[in-house]
């Protein structure tokens, strides 16, 4: 894990997120088009995503807690972040990985740019 | 009629998983449903998570089943530290590949929700773990938790449904735990899914003393024990304590072992009490109840065999030192590992769980012999009732191991002799009663045999003596005025004794009398024999001087003769001559 985040800082990486999905289920397929979607509008270059299907690798739904699935975890920036489902709410994932859409500042700013965000 | 039917029925019935917990697969009628969940409930602290770690445990070490054990609320290490003083060695047990704790941490608020869901995670762990080590049994504690951690509960119960049914296509003997609240069994609901069979714990305070008691609530397609039964967590893990009385079908032992007493042996048909049974020694203060059993415990140790001696009143060295002073020194047999002591103070804590603790120490000492001093002393912990259930128990946990109880009784005075405090007598196989006689302004003890099932025994009282060197029976002495006991009987004894040395003396004084008598007529016959022969002698004497004389005599005639002759030739001419 250290490893990464070293790696990341070199790279210039802003944003190291995990999806951990069950196989090809529908909602796995979901989760992994929204999710790629969402980091292509709004995390730009500054972004990695790492995909787990923890029914080839059962030990990682163990060693990193998962219960449900799909879940996001924001590995980078720490500390991590969990959000469970298809993230089919964009505007709620990106509440919840800690995401500044562009020319705003803090939290309060992001509930009156949604809108913003929609136009673009 | 009843019993056959029964008995088909548990043959077509479901097969059972024996958990191995003492006394519970007892009230299950073999234990819990074998291939199905199994919901356990209770309250905060009632014992749920070490009931079913025990579950496990006893399934690897008994049965040779591996767990799996999903802990959702404390970690494997923790787990391992909570039930290591019931000596369950969790770290060896993982390591040997027999059961496997997956730690699942359920973070409440920190989880976003957005969508759908599954909870594919869970199987797949669960998948993995049950695999890893070829499991047969899995608990999950507490499932619910996760109701904290998820918030569309719609999913979550879908989820759960999905789980239980997917864990019985596996073919796993499942136990959920969950806690109970707001008057239901559980907070969620969940015995909707789980509706095979569900146990609820208690834990609850009554007069100042905690008692747990589990219940079969429900349990599909068999019959089972309903009563709420009392258990404890003791250092061998949980012990649950049904009434079993109701299945009397102890084994009698024809064997009979020593009291300790020889005198008290000889009035039980002369080999003393039947090995397996229950023996009660009623008495007031002071008439030597501890006395008796400590013999008995003499006894046993000497035959070689284990003892345990459960004292409530005083602590094992003053036992020993009190006992030292009628002779009887207990201190080598504890050195010698035959002999253990539990001393307790019956107020320290609940009857369930002293019961547990005897039962405990007579499943990992077992001892031959038991001796309860004095039971009477449970009635502070617990009413008429509870005792007497209790001392049913206890009677039966050392009938079905073949150990001889002995139950001292303390009764409050001579007016209720009796009859014993606790109203148990009519359980018990032989019952001595010790009694304080006063008469001539003392006090004596005296024993009876009151009953002693099986055997012909003495109708007799007998006095009872504590002496430096043990109890000593003796006979008591029937005098015109009643019982003898005491100085009286002392006082007839010393006439007795008396009398005895007269009649003694007497013989000695006619023997001598004969003797001298014989010794005068001996003397007699040799004076009349000397006398005879003194006579004789003067006699014979005689005869020969006559005898001489005679001969003389007619030596003379014939020389007179001759010389006569003689003459006569001469003067008539010797013609002839």
């Amino acid at each position: 894990m250290k490893k990464t985040r070293r790696l990341a800082r070199k790279e210039r990486l802003r944003w190291e997120l995990r999806l951990y999905i069950a196989d090809s289920s529908p909602r796995s397929k979901l989760a992994v088009g929204n999710l790629r979607r969402l980091c292509e509008q709004h995390l730009k270059t500054q972004y990695r995503i790492t995909i787990v299907d923890i029914v080839r690798q059962p030990s990682m739904a163990c060693a990193h807690n998962i219960l449900a699935t799909p879940t996001l975890v924001r590995v980078l920036p720490p500390k991590d972040t969990t959000v469970v489902g298809t993230l089919a709410d964009t505007r709620k994932v990106l509440q919840a990985l800690g995401v500044q859409v562009e020319g705003e500042k803090g939290a309060a700013a992001l509930e009156l740019g949604s809108a913003h965000i929609g136009h673009a | 009629m009843a019993r056959p039917q029964r008995k088909a029925a548990e043959k077509r019935g479901i097969a059972k998983c024996r958990t191995g917990i003492t006394g519970l697969d007892q009230i299950m009628e073999g234990g819990l449903p074998k291939g199905r969940p199994t919901l356990l409930c209770g309250g905060a602290g009632c014992g749920k998570t070490i009931l079913a770690m025990e579950f496990l445990v006893r399934g690897a070490r008994e049965f040779n089943e591996a767990g799996v054990f999903m802990a959702f609320e404390e970690t494997g290490k923790e787990l391992g530290e909570n039930v290591a003083s019931m000596g369950f060695d969790l770290p060896s047990l993982i390591s040997h590949k027999k059961l496997f704790v997956d730690h699942v941490r359920v973070e409440r608020s920190e989880i976003e929700e957005t969508g759908e869901y599954d909870l594919e995670g869970l199987f797949i762990r669960l998948e993995a773990a049950i695999r890893r080590v070829g499991a047969k049994r899995v608990v999950l504690d507490t499932i619910e938790s996760l109701f904290s951690s998820f918030s569309n509960t719609n999913i979550l119960r879908a989820e759960l449904r999905r789980l239980f049914q997917w864990l019985k296509s596996k073919g796993v003997t499942v136990v959920i735990t969950a806690e109970t609240g707001d008057g239901k069994l559980t907070r969620q609901g969940i015995e909707e899914y789980v509706a095979d069979c569900v146990i609820l714990l208690d834990h609850r305070v009554e007069e100042q003393n905690s008692i747990r008691h589990l219940r079969v609530v429900k349990y599909r397609g068999t019959t089972h024990g309903t009563s709420e039964y009392p258990f404890l967590i003791g250092v061998s893990g949980i012990s649950v304590l049904p009434l079993s009385s109701l299945k009397l079908d102890h084994e009698a032992s024809t064997q009979r072992i020593s009291s300790g007493i020889p005198q008290l042996d000889a009035m039980l048909g002369g080999k003393g009490f039947y090995r397996g049974t229950s023996i009660l020694i009623t008495g007031a203060a002071g008439t030597g109840k501890s006395s008796m059993a400590a013999h008995f415990v003499q006894a046993a140790c000497q035959r070689g065999e284990r003892a345990l001696y459960m004292a409530s009143e005083q602590s094992r060295s003053e036992v020993i030192r009190n006992m030292r002073s009628i002779g009887i020194d207990l201190e080598p047999w504890v050195e010698q590992g035959l002999l253990q002591f539990y001393a307790n103070r019956p107020g320290s804590f609940g009857l369930e769980k002293h019961l547990v603790t005897i039962h405990d120490l007579a499943t990992a000492f077992n001892p031959r012999v038991v001796v309860i001093d004095p039971v009477t002393n449970f009635l502070a912990v617990g009413n008429d009732l509870e005792v007497k259930s209790m001392v049913t128990r206890l009677i039966d946990v050392f009938k079905s191991r073949h150990t001889t109880a002995m139950f001292t009784s303390l009764t409050a005075g001579d007016s209720t002799a009796e009859s014993s405090e606790v109203g148990v007598s009519s359980l018990m196989d032989a019952w001595l009663l010790l009694r304080n006689l006063e008469s001539n302004g003392e006090r004596n003890r005296g024993l009876y045999v009151l009953k002693a099932r099986g055997m012909a025994h003495s109708n007799q009282i007998r006095e009872f003596l504590l002496t430096d060197r043990g109890v000593r029976l003796v006979d008591a002495y029937i005098g015109p005025s009643g019982l003898l006991t005491g100085s009286a009987r002392i006082a007839q004894d010393i006439r007795e004794q008396a009398q005895a040395a007269a009649r003694k003396q007497q013989l000695a004084r006619k023997n001598l009398e004969l003797k001298q008598k014989r010794q005068t007529l001996e003397s007699q016959i040799a004076k009349m024999r000397a006398d005879f022969e003194m006579e004789e002698n003067s006699v014979l004497r005689d005869v020969e001087d006559l005898e001489l004389a005679e001969k003389d005599a007619t030596l003379v005639r014939t020389a007179m003769g001759r010389s006569r002759q003689a003459e006569l030739a001469r003067s008539h001419g010797n013609g002839r001559a």
